[in-house]
């Protein structure tokens, strides 16, 4: 059998295979080949080529050499307007393309002549297949050609990444409020734009309204309707949005995976009213310019509010401050003590719970024990990491212990404690399995006196036989702590030994395993 | 077990649950129900089929992919094109049977033999020019030098590494 018999739909598989998003240009070139192989090639690779495109320069290319050109600022032009014949060229490639994506630079690539040259296309639609748009311009002016895109194939639409990168803009507004006609069958939609201005949290909130089909949305400000909207909708699994106020009660029926709320404040009213019946992650975010704690704080309320507004299958939790740097860390209304944490202590599904943006000090051993016993499945602790918090830890390394020996499936853990030593036979030590798992953990705000170093170093190689790593913070906090960190040296010198400590087992291992090859039977 | 008929008439009794990783065979069974009849596959040849039970027998009890997979994930998978090693040696045979197991696997409805079949072209064409791939699959050019011409200009931009 001969290549050339396998069915287009073979040839077009295998074709798409040969892309590859990361050697982008060598994949591209080996199929642009393929395409003038022979005739029966052609289609299927010409079809796999042009499937996903980003920006406009190989839609200008394509056109004969006499029609284009290039500026003396280097951006390429279109010298007259287009013949039919050069138009029956540019549909013949533009009918193709699946996924379009502009960033900024690619608009920068062709002028504004060929910008009105595509506007003004005489097909109803520039790209009468597209099925996925990514557009992060955001220059007004380019808006004419973001509206000669969107059509009625389009299932997945990103628009405006970075959400106070311009001004708000009528013509935006205009846009916004005409999506969901434009394009009626979305099921992804990416636009945090609106929380520039009331206008477009509108405009937006509109065209959510009259989608019946979304999966995933990651809008910014939507109003109390297109809420009420998303709650009843049976296909939604992800859920991202702002909310600048109150919100009215709102009960998701829809069995979404994934709720993220980004609020000014502690979004307590928000999850008064709103029910999420089988969410499985949450994640609230406090954001905003005039980001502002309530008097006195909520951190209670905002935890009883969570218990009773999520499923007991939640599986993520976490709370983030995004400015956190900005506030007294020696505010007690950023503590969270022991009581506090007793109502989350009925999610029994926890894997990960992230309330590191808390001061956990007042944390001690017995509350971790309760919250591993409570959480078995937990594989990501965060507690009161992300900043250098006044007070001392109350945790001590029982408590690091406790969860170490219930929760099984752990692989990260960032929690301040007291280094100190205990007694090696005693129960929680000597009874607890070793976590292999954890590589690394996070010891800002963890005392140690240096005279134990070594010791501190064999306990914690005893139950973390891989540990090998101390870090300070976490690799995406964009703001590292200070240098000259309180017990940095005790942390190195300990890290030191647990590297020695983790050679040696291996080599011992490897010992082992020589000696046993050597006694058995050949 | 279950018993297959070859287009050139040649009989296998498979085991239920290593024939089953064809989706063709079954929606079929289950159709069918608990009968004893023979199943007639007139596009697959006994060497043919002879291969493609040495695959499903090796990958017997693997989980299927699932009817719903999210495209996104379907399209990861098929960019990927490693292969693992057993699936490598298995598929190392002449063009000829490679592209019959590949054609086989779709007409079964074996989605990851498809996988591993169509990886194995798609890394044998890789980094290669028009020509060099004529050569591999030994293509008769039917172009005339007007119309390649006419292509590669129009794709120009594809080529410029």
């Amino acid at each position: 059998m001969h290549i050339s018999l396998l069915p287009i739909d073979i040839l077009l598989d295998i074709f798409e295979t040969i892309y590859d998003p990361i050697q982008r240009k060598d994949s591209l070139a080996t199929i642009a080949a393929l395409a003038r192989t022979c005739k029966e090639f052609k289609e299927p690779a010409l079809d796999s080529l042009w499937k996903d495109i980003h920006g406009f320069k190989p839609l200008i290319l394509c056109l004969p050499e006499g029609v284009r050109g290039i500026t003396p600022q280097g951006q390429l032009t279109l010298k007259r307007p287009l013949f039919s014949e050069e138009w029956k060229i540019f549909n013949s490639y533009a009918s193709r393309i699946r996924t379009l994506l502009i960033y900024h630079r690619p608009l920068d690539e062709i002028d504004d002549q060929a910008m009105k040259v595509l506007v003004s296309a005489p097909s109803p639609t520039l790209l009468p297949n597209l099925h996925n748009l990514q557009w992060w311009n955001e220059c007004d002016f380019c808006l004419p050609l973001l509206q000669a895109l969107l059509a009625s194939t389009i299932r997945s639409l990103m628009l405006f990444r970075s959400p106070r990168a311009g001004d708000p803009s009528f013509a935006k507004s205009t846009l916004l409020a005409s999506l969901a006609a434009r394009c009626p069958h979305i099921e992804e939609f990416v636009c945090p734009y609106s929380r520039d201005s009331d206008e477009h949290s509108d405009s937006v909130s509109e065209s959510v309204c009259c989608w019946s089909k979304l999966v995933s949305i990651e809008a910014g400000v939507l109003n109390a309707r297109a809420l009420t909207h998303l709650a009843s909708l049976p296909s939604l699994k992800f859920l991202d949005f702002m909310s600048c106020g109150f919100i009215n009660s709102t009960r998701f029926t829809s069995k979404l995976n994934k709720v993220s709320i980004t609020a000014p404040s502690l979004p307590i009213r928000i999850l008064r009213n709103v029910h999420f019946a089988s969410c499985q992650s949450v994640v609230l975010c406090l954001d905003g310019p005039d980001l502002v704690l309530s008097d006195p704080l909520d951190i209670p309320d905002l935890i009883v509010s969570l218990s009773e507004r999520f499923s007991l299958d939640l599986a993520k939790l976490a709370v983030e401050i995004t400015c956190l740097g900005s506030f007294n860390l020696a505010d007690p209304r950023l503590v969270l003590n022991s009581n506090m944490v007793i109502p989350l202590l009925s999610f029994n599904c926890l894997r990960t719970v992230d309330l590191s943006c808390f001061c956990a000090s007042a944390i001690d051993d017995a509350t971790i024990k309760m919250m591993a016993q409570s959480w078995p499945h937990l594989e990501q602790l965060y507690l009161g990491s992300r900043a250098r918090w006044p007070t001392p830890p109350s945790l001590t390394f029982t408590g690091l212990i406790h969860l170490i020996r219930h929760c099984h499936h752990l692989d990260d853990i960032a929690i301040p404690f007291c280094a100190s030593l205990i007694d090696n036979e005693s129960k929680p030590f000597s009874k607890t399995i070793p976590n292999a798992k954890i590589t690394h953990i996070y010891v800002l705000n963890c005392p140690i006196d240096a005279a134990i170093v070594a010791a501190v170093a064999c306990q914690l190689h005893t139950l973390l036989p891989n540990l090998t790593s101390m870090r300070h913070h976490f690799p995406w906090d964009d703001v590292h702590p200070p240098q000259g960190l309180e017990h940095a040296v005790e942390w190195g010198r300990v890290e030191e030994f647990l590297g020695a400590l983790v050679k040696c087992t291996k080599m011992k291992e490897r010992q082992v395993h020589v000696l046993q090859e050597c006694s058995s039977p050949a | 077990m279950v018993l297959l008929v070859t287009s050139d008439n040649v009989q296998f009794q498979v085991d239920k649950e290593v024939v089953e990783r064809s989706v063709l065979i079954k929606n079929m069974l289950e159709d069918v129900g608990e009968s004893d009849q023979s199943i007639p596959l007139a596009n697959v040849s006994s060497s043919v089929l002879k291969k493609v039970i040495e695959y499903c027998e090796h990958h017997r009890g693997e989980p299927l992919p699932s009817a719903d997979a999210d495209q996104n994930q379907d399209e990861t998978r098929k960019r990927t094109t490693d292969i693992s090693e057993w699936d490598q040696k298995f598929i190392t045979v002449d063009q000829e049977m490679l592209f019959e197991i590949i054609l086989a696997a779709n007409y079964l409805d074996i989605k990851s033999l498809l996988d591993v079949g169509c990886k194995t072209v798609a890394n044998m064409i890789k980094g290669k020019t028009p020509e060099e791939i004529r050569r591999l699959f030994n293509i008769v050019n039917d172009f005339t030098p007007e119309e390649e011409a006419q292509i590669k200009k129009e794709n120009e931009w594809a080529e410029d590494r």
